[in-house]
């Protein structure tokens, strides 16, 4: 329909610069009262949103109500979301323009809210305890990795070197404890210092659990055994071995 | 977008203005293939421009789902004024860019240098308003002597000649690590500092080029390089102008209007 360019050619023929026909969009002129039209809405909405904002403040302030914060977050979107429409459709000339050009627009800014999906219903979700996991998620913790089945089944939490050193301390005593490690550790002593996990970055709070729990003195063990209730010195609370303690 | 023959073709086109003797690069078929392709391009740029602040936008949305109250106290902080002020500029420029492309398309050859004119004064009214009014004062404490905001605090000294007021206490509203202002009421609110440098900080930047292209545009058509035959230049900064103009009116409430 909007072949005005190139049409010299006769009816029929087919045109070199364009044989499929069709192909180009006349180029709109938007009338310059449409653009006025435009602004000015613009202009009002930019006024109600404000407008609408100190309401709210006057309002919570005045009759002392207390106005959930989503409905100033869906308000003032709704009405930027309105704006920015206008903005595209009319000086950005989407309307008229190539329906190409707003499918790219469309696709990004899909692209755009899945982005914020995503971020938001991890986020949301993040304090969000499932009834059929009560049992494996300690409390204060990021939430925890189970291993094995049965009696065999056990949930880490504390980080899973504290976990391993506690819950073999635990299931031996600190004396074999020390005995097991001094006839297993002999052999690579030349490894230790490198391999030492306090040293492996600097102590700056972020390791100071695995730090002060790293070097395995015999006296933990005894710390360990009264803990129960008490807390302790070291960081993470161990998980209890099995899930017995649910 | 220049082609090699504007000059070639005798006295008769030479004489005739650019817009009027411009062909397309020799690898489209048309004017009208090339404009589709220009604007095309541009949109698929547009496009990635929304995914830059787009990241901003999520990281905005998790910091304020994480820290409400930082960000409701460091909106307080942020004027209304200024941020609705500078959307009408912005919302204004946006329109005289547009009319520049109907001045362009119609031959109204001073109305589109006019209008060009209009947004380049309004873009550097809006960068100034932020940097004297908003950046100055939150980020060192030191105001412009005209800023009405001073007659609600006391200087303490002042500096260029009565030009500059300090006030102590009211700077060092910084991001992250750089901040050092004394009456934080959250102890998250330098998150909402870098939030809110980072988004506008951005933005201004994006304003700044938009400076330059659109006087480009302008030193174009005063050599009279646009007409109906020929603006795809001013079409697609055009473009971009009003993507600036469409982040700022999402940037605007998010800022300045949350409580």
């Amino acid at each position: 329909m909007s072949h005005a360019h190139g049409s010299h050619h006769s009816p029929g023929a087919v045109d070199p610069t364009d044989p499929h026909g069709d192909t180009h969009h006349e180029h709109v002129i938007i009338p310059k009262s449409t653009l006025m039209n435009v602004l000015l809405v613009l202009l009002f909405f930019t006024v109600l949103t404000v407008g609408l904002s100190r309401a709210e403040v006057w309002a919570a302030d005045y009759f002392d109500v207390v106005i959930p914060q989503w409905v100033n977050v869906a308000v003032a979107m709704s009405i930027a979301t309105i704006k920015g429409l206008l903005v595209l459709l009319f000086f950005m000339q989407l309307k008229y323009d190539n329906k190409l050009n707003a499918i790219i627009f469309a696709n990004c800014i899909f692209a755009v809210g899945l982005f914020l999906f995503f971020s938001m219903i991890d986020l949301g979700n993040r304090g969000v305890v499932y009834p059929w996991k009560q049992g494996e998620i300690s409390v204060g913790g990021t939430g925890g990795v189970s291993r094995g089945k049965g009696d065999q089944k056990e949930t880490i939490s504390g980080g899973v070197v504290n976990f391993a050193r506690e819950k073999y301390l635990a299931q031996w005593g600190p004396e074999k404890f020390a005995k097991i490690k001094a006839s297993v550790k002999h052999e690579h002593a030349h490894h230790e210092p490198s391999s030492s996990a306090s040293k492996s970055r600097s102590v700056k709070g972020e390791t100071g659990a695995l730090a002060t729990t790293a070097p395995a003195h015999d006296d933990h063990g005894h710390g360990h055994a009264e803990r129960p209730g008490t807390g302790g010195e070291h960081a993470p609370e161990p998980a209890p071995a099995s899930g017995g303690g649910h | 977008m220049t082609t090699l023959d504007i000059n070639h073709g005798g006295d008769a086109k030479a004489n005739r203005p650019y817009h009027q003797t411009y062909t397309q690069a020799s690898h489209f078929r048309s004017k009208d293939e090339e404009f589709d392709a220009v604007k095309i391009g541009m949109w698929l740029f547009l496009a990635t421009e929304v995914l830059l602040f787009a990241g901003l936008f999520v990281g905005y949305a998790i910091f304020r789902m994480m820290h409400p109250e930082a960000f409701a106290n460091g909106s307080h902080y942020l004027d209304w004024k200024w941020g609705c002020l500078n959307t009408i500029v912005l919302l204004f420029s946006s329109w005289t860019i547009a009319t520049a492309i109907g001045n362009a398309q119609r031959n109204e050859q001073k109305a589109l240098r006019r209008n060009l004119l209009i947004t380049i004064a309004c873009a550097l009214l809006f960068v100034g308003i932020k940097l004297t009014f908003e950046y100055m004062p939150k980020w060192s404490g030191w105001f412009l002597s005209i800023d009405p905001a001073l007659s609600h605090y006391e200087s303490s000294k002042t500096a260029l000649g009565g030009m500059l007021h300090f006030v102590e206490g009211y700077g060092g509203k910084r991001p992250g690590s750089l901040f050092d202002y004394p009456f934080a009421e959250n102890p998250y609110e330098p998150m909402w500092w870098s939030i809110y440098y980072c988004a506008t900080g951005i933005h201004a930047t994006h304003v700044l080029i938009g400076v330059g292209l659109i006087s480009w545009l302008y030193l174009r058509a005063r050599k009279l390089h646009f007409g109906p035959g020929h603006y795809n230049a001013v079409e697609i900064v055009g473009l971009y102008w009003h993507i600036v103009d469409l982040i700022w009116i999402f940037l605007f409430p998010l800022l300045y209007l949350i409580h």
